[in-house]
């Protein structure tokens, strides 16, 4: 079981590194099944293989992977950030917040930046990503192929999964949340929590996984390239907005920052600065991703 | 220093080429540490980057790995680091005891 789990965790690597380590990993985990460290070790290295690259693994990949590779990823840091856009959509949501919008002009402003960038955001999604969706529907339904109408199938059933899941939290969920201790708040919220992180993986890996089996042609992926380099704007449109937003009500309007952001979290301030910490990291690494593909493409050229 | 993956998987390679498990086997039994797959695969790709070990050509599906001439060197050094700070915590502490 745990050498399954490790073996399904070593397709968090780059596809590259899959090639070169990727049989004598799994071949080490028959011998060694991994302990939970193990498999969080696989999660770390995983995390640092796309982040820091190496030589001798990567130099085997041709350009046009790597420029599948660093478009996935761009599309997977994008699905990070919009975690933070939805908690901060719905820590906001209320009419307290709008009141306080038209008092204080940097918090309009900062909504504003968040708002910008979520809608150039989808344009950019829009223009790089519908292409290669449709192209991948197109294949799975001209080849047949299953696997690869699975691949497409996994969002949406991510969705629907935890979008069920949510239903049953809720209708499980006492009327008077104020008055539950925070041990039975937890114990219907880490699942919950458990459900949200594993739908929004799956929705930042299936893109990449449905590229790897749809084999996008190197003109799709120049669009979705250059998509990725406008999508790095949006997100640094979100994430100046999100710190604008944050600094500007923590000092303007502290009784709302401190105000409880949830039914565990201590205040939308807290709440607020995660998503903003979500949102600064997977810029930078949205960045890095998008001077990646623009690289590959270049090398694509030259080639 | 003694945790670092690099120095054990090098370490274990001074004794003779070895595949992945073999590595594990050896540095528990050299220092009861317990190589997780994900940290001893990105010691072995980092060490291959930098040309101090190499990998040699596939038996099944393990693939044994050498130390090179660089490493052999660079160990060395590493080590020789450890001996003289070894040798001189020893040095005060006794000098602390006494």
């Amino acid at each position: 079981m745990r050498a399954l789990a490790g073996a399904a965790l070593l397709a968090l690597y780059p596809e590259p590194w899959r090639g070169r380590y990727g049989e004598e990993m799994r071949a080490l985990m028959d011998d060694d099944p991994p302990t939970l460290a193990g498999l969080a070790s696989l999660l770390v290295g995983a995390a640092r293989a796309h982040v820091r690259p190496g030589g001798s693994w990567r130099a085997r990949a041709t350009p046009h992977t790597l420029m599948r590779l660093s478009v996935g990823g761009t599309f997977c840091c994008w699905m990070a950030l919009s975690v933070a856009g939805v908690s901060f959509q719905k820590e906001t949501e209320e009419a307290t917040y709008a009141a306080a919008e038209r008092q204080h002009w940097p918090l309009a402003v900062g909504h504003g930046a968040v708002m910008a960038g979520a809608a150039l955001g989808a344009c950019a999604i829009a223009y790089g990503g519908v292409p290669l969706l449709w192209l991948a529907l197109r294949r799975a339904w001209s080849t047949a192929d299953r696997r690869l109408a699975l691949l497409l199938g996994l969002a949406p059933a991510a969705v629907a999964a935890f979008a069920l899941l949510t239903r049953v939290v809720m209708w499980l969920a006492p009327a008077n949340v104020d008055h539950t201790s925070t041990p039975a708040k937890l114990a219907l919220l880490l699942p919950w929590y458990a459900g949200g992180a594993a739908c929004v993986a799956v929705c930042a890996l299936a893109p990449r996984a449905v590229m790897a089996r749809s084999q996008p042609p190197l003109q799709t992926l120049r669009r979705a390239t250059a998509a990725g380099r406008v999508l790095v704007v949006a997100m640094l449109l979100v994430t100046t907005g999100l710190a604008v937003y944050v600094a500007t009500l923590a000092t303007t309007s502290p009784q709302l920052s401190g105000e409880s952001g949830g039914p565990i979290w201590p205040s939308t301030g807290l709440t607020l600065g995660a998503a903003w910490g979500l949102a600064f990291a997977s810029t930078a690494l949205a960045r890095v991703a998008a001077a990646r593909a623009v690289r590959a493409a270049r090398l694509a050229t030259s080639a | 220093m003694t945790n670092d993956p690099a120095v054990l998987v090098l370490s274990s390679l001074a004794g003779g080429e070895k595949h992945g498990y073999a590595i594990v086997q050896d540095v528990e039994q050299m220092t009861g540490v317990h190589l997780a797959p994900g940290t001893l695969y990105g010691a072995l790709a980092r060490l291959e980057d930098e040309r101090l070990i190499e990998a040699l050509p596939a038996s099944g599906r393990r693939r044994p790995y050498r130390i090179t001439g660089a490493g052999a060197r660079a160990l060395e050094s590493q080590l020789q680091t450890l001996a003289n700070l070894a040798s001189v915590g020893l040095a005060r502490l006794q000098a602390a005891t006494a």
